[in-house]
């Protein structure tokens, strides 16, 4: 693979050029950064788009380490980080929002809630003292540090590094006098209470890290047989670095020991019935911030299984470790996503490059443990159609919002950085027709129901089917299958963080393990191929110009989209609502100054609009009429126990007229009636913006790379299919 | 450095997890627990003879999981000998003595005269990322002593702290009170390099 990838990178794009490019992004993104960012209070907003920003990081942390060492630099340069300092600071200070710890510290506790149960020592053991340094001072100069790359002892430590020099400790040290009383107390329950209010007297960012702290060693604490440290153990390495007194110093050692050990009991305590001092919520505190653990499990499998495995942004992986979210909800669901995704990596290394394949065994020692839930694949395809059909829904304004906070310029990048190497994947793997068909065979085997299978087929043809069509016709536009890659994952996290919790997590299992089967088929290897080498040259010739466009259509959209009362939809609205905040607030911060191109886009946008769909009808018709209404309809049909999706599935219905009865006739619809589709058409739109846009400067490229016969194959499959 | 009374007193001082605290029960209790319990810190004593008479010999066993540099100074300050624990099997963990040492060396002004014992624990352990070579080359370029060890199978534990208190010059001090345990002596050809005296 990196042969082809070496031969095939000059034609697609040449480095030096990406790298100007890159810069020029950059800039701009800086600057986007610096307008969005005040704007982002909406709940979940900020979440939802730094950890997105993380994902692509870490998706491309391969690429950068491989093909361009100073990735990092310019990642660093990429994101200013409004807080100078991290470590030394009251918490008070480094957590600027009410109800957000600082991001580094998130994200450092959700690896070590992912990963620590399985490390042991974890706490204990000490890591790199050079190492530690270095990540101390990259944390705290605000630099966006690569977290994927350190070992998790090493944030273990770096972590109680962070909680020691929080000025009077996390507990503070004044009530160490309450602290102890409340731990004298006799009784459980007595304790419990006494505890309770204790606790009720430290400020609120003091609390809010203490719960996510202890969610974390707790959920760590039920795992002790594994990693050998229980509560106990736990308490001793935390518990000095979470209290100590006022009049500490001065003691003599034996005096100092007893402190310790009270604290020890306290912080034991603590670990041991957080659930009954601050709610059985707390435990869930890791799953709503689904995004921040995808990236983290994202960044387990990267960084274990290293390069090439992780070429492609496959949106499939990144569904799998989004599971792992939900997974603090359930451990089934756990140990099936880690299944799923593990099944992805391995099957994806030996297709790909044998250099990789030494890296596989680092999984390998992993893969025993997760396998242990064999199969929830094909039982569940009917759900996974459904969550894939949500994932389209909600793409777009994942992607809008993503690319309107600003934090995208880095996801972006990513994407530019880590394609080159994919076109020559996506022309190994040229007989599409060939591997469609496997894709075809495979689900229709797999769906025990008629309903489900033919739609998951559908959905997966249409994932495959569509790379290759659009890329192989002038007119469809790479950017298709960007959106596809960046949608899904966005969409996840999405559902996850609008708070649907558990239902949408376990769909996105289900979705997760889907790919994974259509995957063992030899689909993925294309799909994620093509994906990849469409989305850089979309992204890089375009990726400027379509965030814009892409916001302002759904601006423009948004007006007729958000009909729907249900309590989902009503997320989602608020969602929009607060895209286009965004947008206002900058308009009117910037009013003399917005980048021309943006005005020109929101001047033109409802010129435009038609046009788009004119344009599109014949190439949006796979897109749209396939995961649109043959999927959801059967969705709908099964999807029965799942009451928040099927609420939000009949309002989708409602919007879309009865999708089977139009089934031909939606495709065309499309183009003329925008609102009869609304789910799908802002993403039609931007996609077919990005192709127009590509179609001028790319079109003989693409014409030359993607045969026709191929794309004509596909569409007669898949028409006839349907 | 105050001289104070009869205490002599050895910190032991190492990364999490590389045994100290089983070196030093094997030592004080003679036994060998396999469990994974971190220290906060203990502190042990034990008669030995000093100067034709006797002392308490006070060993300080720290934690390895997480450093309080305030503790860590007071130990240091207070302490007449230092074992400075890794594990062969962690190379890590011998990275992790080298900022111990150098703040023995801040707060005492001068290693040479003071008892330092370099020890590679675990070496029972057929996985070893340290080998006893390396660890002779860190002890010379530290200008201490060296000597692997296992808690685990009692070796060379004794020899250990016999070997660290026949370091310090400035007393005569030895883990037998008047040959009631000659026996042990013998022990120490197991002492690889250098030779106890008596």
């Amino acid at each position: 693979m990196k042969v082809l990838s070496s031969c095939n990178a000059p034609k697609t794009l040449d480095v030096s050029d990406m790298e100007t490019l890159i810069g020029c992004q950059s800039e701009v993104d800086i600057k986007k950064c610096h307008l969005f960012m005040p704007c982002d209070t909406e709940d979940g907003l900020c979440h939802l788009s730094e950890s997105s920003k993380k994902r692509k990081k870490v998706i491309s942390w391969p690429f950068l380490t491989r093909r361009n060492t100073s990735g990092p630099e310019i990642l660093g340069q990429l994101e200013p980080d409004l807080k100078p300092s991290l470590f030394d600071q009251p918490l008070s200070m480094v957590c600027n929002k009410e109800d957000m710890l600082p991001k580094p510290i998130q994200d450092i506790l959700t690896i070590l809630f992912l990963q620590g149960p399985y490390t042991e020592g974890i706490f204990r053991k000490a890591a790199n003292e050079k190492l530690r340094k270095e990540l101390k001072e990259e944390l705290n100069s605000g630099g966006n540090v690569a977290f994927e790359k350190a070992s998790v002892h090493l944030l273990a430590v770096v972590f109680k590094d962070f909680l020691r020099n929080i000025p009077h400790k996390l507990l503070l040290s004044e009530l160490y006098d309450d602290w102890m009383t409340a731990v004298e107390k006799t009784g459980h329950h007595e304790k419990t209470e006494a505890i309770k209010e204790v606790a009720s007297k430290l400020p609120r960012p003091n609390l809010l890290l203490l719960k996510h702290l202890l969610c974390v060693l707790h959920h760590i604490s039920k795992s002790s047989e594994v990693n050998k440290m229980d509560s106990s153990n736990l308490a001793i390495c935390f518990g000095p670095t979470m209290l100590t007194s006022d009049y500490d110093q001065g003691l003599p050692l034996a005096a100092q020991k007893e402190q310790t050990d009270k604290v020890k009991t306290l912080v034991e305590f603590l670990i041991n019935n957080c659930c009954d001092i601050f709610g059985e919520e707390i435990c869930l505190l890791f799953s709503n911030s689904v995004d921040d653990s995808l990236d983290k499990s994202e960044m387990l499998s990267a960084s274990q299984l290293h390069d090439s495995a992780y070429d492609s942004t496959d949106p499939e992986g990144e569904c799998s470790s989004n599971d792992l979210q939900p997974s603090n909800l359930s451990k089934t669901s756990m140990a099936a996503s880690r299944l799923s995704s593990r099944e992805l990596y391995p099957q994806r290394l030996l297709e790909q490059t044998s250099s990789v394949s030494s890296l596989t065994r680092f999984k390998l020692s992993n893969l025993d443990r997760r396998f242990s839930e064999p199969d929830m694949f094909s039982s569940k395809s009917s759900r996974e159609n459904c969550v894939r059909d949500q994932m389209l829904t909600n793409s777009e304004e994942n992607v809008i919002q993503q690319k309107e906070l600003g934090l995208k310029c880095q996801n972006l990048r990513m994407y530019v950085m880590e394609e080159p190497p994919l076109p020559g994947l996506y022309r190994t793997k040229k007989p599409l027709n060939l591997t469609i068909k496997a894709s075809l065979q495979s689900e229709l085997s797999s769906g025990s129901l008629p309903r489900s299978s033919s739609s998951s087929s559908l959905d997966s043809l249409t994932s495959v089917s569509d790379n290759s069509v659009f890329s192989s016709s002038p007119l469809a536009s790479p950017s298709l299958f960007k959106n596809n890659t960046l949608i899904q994952p966005q969409s996840l996290s999405t559902n996850i963080s609008e708070g649907s919790g558990t239902h949408i997590g376990e769909l996105k299992k289900h979705s997760v393990s889907f790919s994974a089967t259509t995957r063992k088929k030899l689909v993925t290897k294309t799909q994620s191929c093509s994906l990849g080498s469409f989305q850089r040259d979309s992204f890089k010739k375009e990726s400027k110009k379509e965030r814009h466009l892409s916001c302002r259509i759904v601006q423009a959209t948004y007006g007729d989209k958000c009909k729907p009362v249900t309590p989902l939809e009503h997320q989602h609205r608020s969602r929009f609502m607060s895209a286009e905040e965004v947008f206002q607030l900058v308009d009117r911060r910037n009013p003399g100054k917005p980048p021309s191109y943006e005005e020109a886009t929101k001047n033109c946008t409802a010129a435009r609009l038609p046009s788009y769909g004119s344009l599109a009808v014949q190439d949006m018709r796979p897109t749209t009429s396939f995961p649109d209404s043959g999927p959801q309809h059967s969705r709908f049909d099964k999807e029965v126990t799942n009451k928040v999706y099927k609420d939000f599935l009949s309002n989708r219905l409602s919007v879309i007229n009865n999708p089977k009865d139009s089934l031909p006739a939606v495709d065309f619809v499309i183009g003329i009636h925008p609102r009869a589709n609304i789910p799908l058409t802002p993403q039609v739109y931007r996609l077919r913006t990005m192709s127009g846009s590509y179609q001028k400067s790319k079109q003989e490229y693409l014409m030359r790379r993607c045969s026709q016969p191929a794309f004509d194959c596909i569409q007669c499959a898949k028409e006839s299919y349907v | 450095m105050p001289e104070q009374s009869n205490d002599y007193r050895v910190v032991v001082f190492g990364a999490g997890g590389v045994g100290k605290s089983s070196l030093v029960l094997r030592f004080v209790k003679g036994t060998f627990r396999d469990t994974y319990i971190p220290t906060i810190e203990d502190t042990y004593r034990q008669v030995i003879s000093c100067d034709k008479s006797v002392c308490t010999l006070q060993i300080t066993d720290t934690t390895g999981s997480h450093q309080f540099p305030a503790m860590q100074r007071l130990s240091i300050s207070k302490g007449h000998a230092f074992v400075l624990v890794f594990s062969v099997t962690s190379r890590q963990s011998l990275e992790e003595l080298r900022p111990i040492r150098q703040q023995i060396l801040q707060i005492k002004g001068s290693v040479e005269s003071i008892p330092i014992m370099l020890v590679g624990n675990k070496c029972d352990e057929t996985q070893r990322e340290v080998q006893a070579a390396e660890g002779q080359a860190v002890a010379q370029e530290w200008k201490c002593a060296f000597m692997e060890t296992s808690a685990k199978m009692n070796y060379n534990v004794k020899e250990l702290f016999q070997e660290l208190l026949s370091l310090e010059k400035r007393r005569n001090m030895s883990l037998n009170i008047d040959g009631k345990r000659s026996s042990k002596q013998k022990r120490t050809d197991k002492i690889k390099g250098k030779c106890s005296l008596m």
